[in-house]
């Protein structure tokens, strides 16, 4: 279910009062890109806690366009993290389970952290794929 | 339960793997408005944290409060903050009942005394000693005050318990009145609404969690993080509010078009709660986005503010009435002045004019 | 921040004392000068009095005098003043929506861009004429604390109203609370003051012409 099944439409007048904040959030990528060629660290913005109009988030993401890297997560529900069409800016939406966004966030960053594997996930993954390869390998060797 | 283990230790035997735990902590710095930049510390915090142990009262309440928190039935991020504590009482949510369900709740709070979260919905009756809402025979001020002597800190839920709602309606039968009002030696947090938002709930056991102390708080007791705002500071239907263009009825070609339901009673203006960031049902929407003004629920006293559809610029009484007593007394003060003046010139006259034939 | 029951004292209780005050008031300040006793005149009507009356009305209000700098000044200031406030009071959505709470009906508003470019200028002249009485010495001499006073109780609502419209400074209930408390302020003061020419002064102007109607001063 979504709020368009509401047959209210919402039309802001286009050149809206708080149209200054997309340009606000735009300069503070364009610094924060600076930083991460400069000195390669990364940035986060949490798009909830900007005073934004669903339809400036809208602009914003249209502004910001699409790139060519997609990827999915799922992990308490999907996530989705895609390379806008600038590179170094993901635009990152968390949902749950019920589909829900629980966290919106622009990422300036060559690799959003959660994409690489983590180390306890990897450590836990050794010793299991070790377990798979000993009873691999007595199962070959049961074999004529 | 063990509320000893830590929560990384927990949510590892559960399978939730680190990925998701990382969604997860960057769920709630986003849900607790800290700076995105901390998730990290958030998760090592998160990681070590040990599950608190939770007493939930229920007093003077609708239930509510606790079907807002539990309405989702999937496992979701906000349900794992509840599996991050150990809710050891709560009366509607338990299977226990009768003398097991007492038994649970003392000894719970003999095990972890002067530690455990004190949850309270509902508010609390004190007219003819307290009769008017009983558990187990006891009222619910006496089991209140028990309750709490060994709390760390106690957390009222919803509009009844933190500001008394609508029991404490006029003319307030029962007596009823806020926890604040019984309890002023524990730091008390608020989370007022009617019902709070869910994720609100949540967000303030989370925060207790993370860093062990409760989020800074307003003058009413509200997390400043989620009450900080009102409604129409981040209301989406604000530019038209800006430009004068309001909704005259609810289905007008205004209403139609979005425009602001300030003229229809709208109270966001002076309503400081989280629903038009963090929305409701799912973060479907609020109030507002379907069509209606906001009622201001998380506000002390909404119940007696006047109609929910006066806008906050009208009168709330009847000044009517008041207005045409006014000029009835000051018409006839004035004409009783005036026939005053008359007689007393009059007399003046006469006396002037006798006195006058005389002297000649 | 206000105590919420504050807020409701003023919405309630407090805006109804302010009503009665101001309407019993000025409904008895008014009979009471259309009452007042007058001696009878017995000499004989040189001429009519309704004429003169309202050609009084009309001259006060709309002939410009010839006039000094100062004077035009003086005269522009309170032109805007008074027709920025009648603008402001009577056209503002929200205080329409007031009124009809109150009366029972209500009319059109005015878009907000007039509005506020009505409520500034008013401010503006409200300020030009404070600096007026206070820099020209003949005026100043004349001033009494009453008319401070009036100008003070005048400019408050004015400017926490404009402050609440751009939610400037502090949160909405604050400045609604101080809003309507100035308003309230007012409209106590209005009729014990020199402020109760909202409504006297046409009749005074009238009375003027007409005595000097029946005078046959004025045709
Ligand atoms: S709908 Fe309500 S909260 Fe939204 S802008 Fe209008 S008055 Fe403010």
């Amino acid at each position: 279910m979504s709020a368009g099944y509401i047959p209210i439409r919402s039309e802001l007048p286009a050149d809206s009062l708080s149209a200054g904040s997309v340009s606000a959030v735009l300069n503070e990528i364009g610094s924060r890109l600076e930083i991460l060629c400069s000195s390669g660290e990364s940035w986060r913005i949490d798009l909830r806690s900007l005073p934004f109009s669903a339809q400036e988030r809208d602009r914003l993401k249209a502004l910001l366009g699409q790139g060519e890297v997609v990827a999915h997560i799922a992990a308490l529900g999907p996530s989705e993290l895609a390379e806008t069409g600038y590179a170094g800016v993901w635009w990152v939406t968390h949902r749950n389970a019920e589909g829900a966004v629980v966290a919106e966030l622009i990422e300036v960053t060559r690799v959003p952290d959660l994409l690489e594997s983590p180390e306890q996930d990897v450590r836990a993954s050794l010793s299991r794929l070790q377990g798979a390869i000993a009873r691999c390998a007595t199962l070959s060797e049961e074999l004529p | 339960m063990i509320p000893n283990e830590s929560l990384g230790t927990l949510l590892a035997q559960r399978g939730v793997s680190r990925r998701a735990f990382l969604k997860f902590c960057t769920a709630i710095t986003s849900l607790l408005a800290l700076p995105p930049q901390a998730v990290h510390a958030v998760a090592a915090a998160l990681e070590k944290a040990r599950r608190p142990s939770v007493i939930w009262l229920s007093f003077q309440e609708c239930t509510g409060c606790t079907e807002s928190l539990t309405r989702s039935y999937s496992p979701t991020l906000e349900t794992l903050i509840f599996d991050m504590i150990s809710l050891d009482y709560h009366h509607t949510l338990q299977a226990a009942s009768g003398t097991h369900a007492e038994k649970s709740r003392e000894e719970a709070m003999k095990a972890s005394f002067g530690k455990y979260l004190l949850v309270v919905d509902g508010s609390v009756p004190l007219r003819d000693g307290g009769i008017y809402s009983t558990i187990a025979g006891r009222t619910n001020l006496d089991i209140l005050q028990e309750s709490a002597k060994g709390a760390a800190a106690i957390v009222s839920v919803g509009t009844c318990a933190s500001f008394g709602g609508l029991p404490k309606a006029r003319p307030n039968p029962s007596g009823a009145v806020p926890v604040s009002e019984v309890i002023r030696d524990k730091p008390i947090v608020t989370v007022p609404g009617c019902p709070p938002i869910p994720a609100v709930i949540t967000g303030v056991l989370a925060h207790y969690l993370t860093f062990g102390e409760l989020p800074a708080l307003d003058r009413l007791g509200r997390p400043v993080s989620f009450y900080g705002e009102t409604i129409h500071d981040r209301c989406y239907r604000r530019p038209f509010y800006d430009r004068g263009k309001f909704a005259k009825t609810f289905d007008d070609e205004g209403a139609r078009a979005g425009w602001c339901l300030y003229e229809l009673g709208c109270k966001g203006p002076t309503t400081r709660n989280s629903c038009a960031t963090t929305k409701w049902n799912g973060g479907i929407g609020f109030p507002i986005e379907a069509g209606h003004g906001c009622l201001g629920c998380s506000e002390p006293d909404f119940w007696d503010a006047g109609s929910f559809y006066t806008p906050l610029a009208a009168a709330t009484v009847d000044v009517t009435t008041v207005a045409e007593a006014a000029a009835a007394i000051g018409a006839g003060a004035a004409v009783a002045m005036s026939v005053a003046d008359e007689a007393k010139r009059r007399a003046a006259r006469k006396a002037h004019e006798k006195m006058t034939v005389k002297d000649l | 921040m206000i105590p919420e029951s504050f807020f409701f004292w003023v919405r309630g209780t407090g805006f109804q004392i302010a009503v009665a005050l101001f309407v019993g008031g000025m409904v008895f300040r008014m009979a009471a000068l259309a009452l007042m006793a007058r001696r009878k005149s017995l000499a004989e009507p040189r001429g009519s009095e309704w004429g003169p009356g309202l050609r009084m009305i009309w001259r006060r209000s709309f002939v410009l005098p010839q006039l000094g700098f100062r004077g035009k000044l003086t005269f522009v200031s309170g032109y805007l003043f008074h027709l920025g406030l009648l603008l402001v009071v009577l056209f503002l959505s929200q205080h329409i929506l007031l009124l009809r709470s109150v009366l029972g009906f209500g009319w059109p508003s005015l878009p907000r861009g007039v509005i506020d470019v009505a409520a500034v200028l008013a401010m503006a002249a409200l300020v030009v004429l404070l600096v007026h009485r206070v820099t020209d010495p003949v005026k100043r001499l004349l001033s009494d604390f009453q008319d401070y006073l009036s100008w003070t109780v005048t400019c408050l609502p004015l400017l926490t109203g404009f402050l609440l419209s751009r939610n400037a400074g502090f949160d909405y209930r604050t400045l609604l609370t101080v809003h309507l408390l100035t308003v309230e302020l007012l409209l106590v003061v209005m009729p014990f003051t020199k402020l109760a020419h909202m409504f006297s002064t046409f009749g005074a102007r009238w009375y003027n012409g007409a005595i000097a109607g029946l005078k046959g001063v004025l045709p």
